[in-house]
């Protein structure tokens, strides 16, 4: 991005720690959450004057990240499947970190498509038409994706106590 | 069930926040001069963009074929966009004169690029028709969107000397656990097919694409490319659906790719801006039934409905879709605009016509034909559709 398109790098540097969280929600590992930010971002900055123009930016990155992740952009790098632990805010219990562990875990068992409708339907908020506009994809297929996952997900937010192995990698 | 409000807090816990790597901007600045720089070389326009097709396999589409730039067909069809209606004059505006004449123009935006250096394109002249040996093939990205799925396989020339290889090359699909049929893109006898040119230790990238929906179906696990001096290459790629239907596209292009380069820039990307809405309104006017084999006369009335002055230069191109028995073809041209004003005033129509030869092959029954214009960046400037009764 040229020096005259300042408002590119004000919008990434206030968005970027949401935009890393989404990503991380998304990709369920860091490495490819930094990755799929680095991407959209380098897409929308080469695009700014178009991406601003129409007025919804952040949504228009997370949309991106959202393409870009369904459609394995990153298809040519190994699956890292390295155990990463989240980093625990100061006000956050140990526990809370492991059930996020546990949750990251079991979204890593999600194809990204499932990954993808969850988080429009529960991170963004989308209906489930509207996660299919933005998936390109059947309303049908939204409801079973997202029950899949649901199903998977479900033990994991039933149980107030993390699985001690989980708990164990944050130590 | 899951909580479906406790589900939506985990994810909005505060333990997801990762802190960035400190080479993040860098990693963005990077990507971003990346894509301006394969912005940039796919414009450009290119010495071995001779081939100039937009799409696949060439098609006897019109006696003219030898100045005519484009004419394919490949698989089933994808979905067409369709807007405004057809066979329809324009009812408001002022027309400008009469019926700009058709001429089969080569396409000006850009389609493929290539290296235009003067040792590159002193090889050209001495190329011969590459060996399977001298080829690599190597997966490259998948991606789909926006209906289309499209996988790109990376050929590199690991030779020392310049060979060249058709534009259009014959595929045999596998599928592990299915039984498909054997799927060949053959070129009409009566086309020369459009080459490219690999240098030493040149790259290309083959582009396949085809409709995206979500019936199941066969996943090709793998594809052979024919190489017409003789032999084949193998290679497996990421994953090609055929739940609906074959690939419609398949076109190699000089140059390094990937969803990025150079043959990205005939396709819809799913994750490219959106192009803003078509500037022009267009109709077409043509008659009722079209006889197979036989040129299709017509015009297309482009209206400026917006309140400002639209200029036509750079002058734009213009692609016909055909939808075939199981296939479809497509031929592209650019607009006669030495004949047809610079620029519209608001409300101004200015009507072109056109022709397109009917392919012979083509079935019998209502077909959807649409007339898609483009800008210089391949950008949608005006779309329209009618149904033509084939005899």
């Amino acid at each position: 991005v040229k020096d005259d398109a300042p408002d590119f790098w004000a919008f990434a540097a206030a968005r970027l720690p949401a935009l890393l969280a989404y990503a991380h929600v998304l990709t369920a590992n860091r490495h490819d959450a930094e990755e799929l930010v680095q991407e959209a971002l380098s897409r929308v900055g080469a695009a700014w004057p178009r991406v601003a123009k129409g007025g919804n930016a952040e949504a228009y990155v997370r949309r991106t990240m959202i393409n870009a992740h369904v459609s394995g952009w990153r298809s040519r790098r190994r699956e890292d499947l390295v155990a990463t632990v989240p980093e625990a805010q100061q006000d956050e219990s140990l526990e809370q970190v492991a059930a996020i562990l546990a949750v990251r875990t079991a979204l890593r068992q999600l194809s990204p498509r499932q990954r993808a409708a969850v988080v429009l339907r529960y991170y963004d908020g989308l209906s489930v038409e509207e996660a299919a506009q933005a998936l390109n994809c059947s309303t049908g297929t939204i409801k079973s994706q997202t029950h899949d996952a649901l199903s998977r997900l479900a033990p994991l937010l039933r149980d107030d106590s993390p699985p001690a192995t989980q708990a164990g990698a944050t130590q | 069930m899951t909580d479906e409000p406790s589900l939506n807090d985990m994810l909005h816990d505060p333990a997801w926040r990762i802190t960035p790597g400190t080479d993040l901007t860098e990693g963005i600045k990077s990507g971003i001069r990346r894509r301006r720089r394969r912005r940039s070389a796919a414009i450009s326009t290119s010495v071995l963009a001779v081939v100039g097709a937009a799409v696949a396999v060439p098609l006897a589409l019109h006696a003219s074929q030898s100045s005519s730039p484009t004419a394919s067909v490949a698989g089933p069809p994808a979905a067409t966009t369709s807007a405004s209606p057809t066979s329809a004059s324009p009812t408001s505006g002022t027309a400008v004169g009469a019926a700009v004449p058709w001429v089969a123009l080569p396409v000006q935006g850009p389609k493929f690029s290539g290296d235009t250096s003067p040792a590159t394109v002193a090889a050209v002249t001495s190329a011969v028709p590459c060996l399977a040996s001298q080829l690599t093939m190597l997966p490259d990205e998948q991606r789909e969107g926006r209906g289309i799925q499209t996988q790109w396989v990376g050929f590199r020339n690991t030779s020392a000397t310049a060979c060249t290889m058709p534009a259009v090359l014959a595929l045999t699909p596998a599928a592990a656990g299915n039984t498909i049929p054997t799927w060949q893109l053959q070129l009409p006898t009566s086309v020369s097919p459009a080459s490219i040119v690999l240098p030493p230790n040149g790259p290309a990238q083959l582009s396949l694409s085809g409709p995206l929906c979500d019936s199941k179906g066969p996943v090709v696990s793998s594809i052979s490319v024919a190489v017409p001096s003789g032999g084949a290459l193998t290679q497996t790629p990421t994953r090609i659906l055929l739940g609906c239907g074959a690939l419609t596209q398949s076109v190699l292009a000089a140059g390094e790719g990937g969803p990025d380069g150079a043959a990205a820039q005939n396709l819809p990307h799913p994750s490219d801006p959106p192009v803003a809405t078509p500037a022009l309104t267009a109709r077409i006017n043509a008659p009722q039934a079209a006889a197979k084999g036989k040129d299709l006369d017509y015009t297309v009335t482009l209206t400026n409905p917006t309140g400002k002055v639209i200029s036509l230069q750079p002058c734009p191109d213009y692609t016909i879709s055909l939808p075939l028995n199981d296939a479809m073809a497509q031929a592209s041209y650019g607009l006669n605009c030495a004949a047809a004003p610079g620029s519209l005033a608001p409300q101004q129509s200015v009507t072109f016509a056109m022709k397109f030869a009917v392919p012979a092959s083509a079935s019998q029954g209502n077909a959807k034909f649409t007339w898609t214009m483009t800008d210089r960046s391949g950008g949608t400037m005006a779309v329209t559709t009618t149904t033509l009764g084939l005899t």
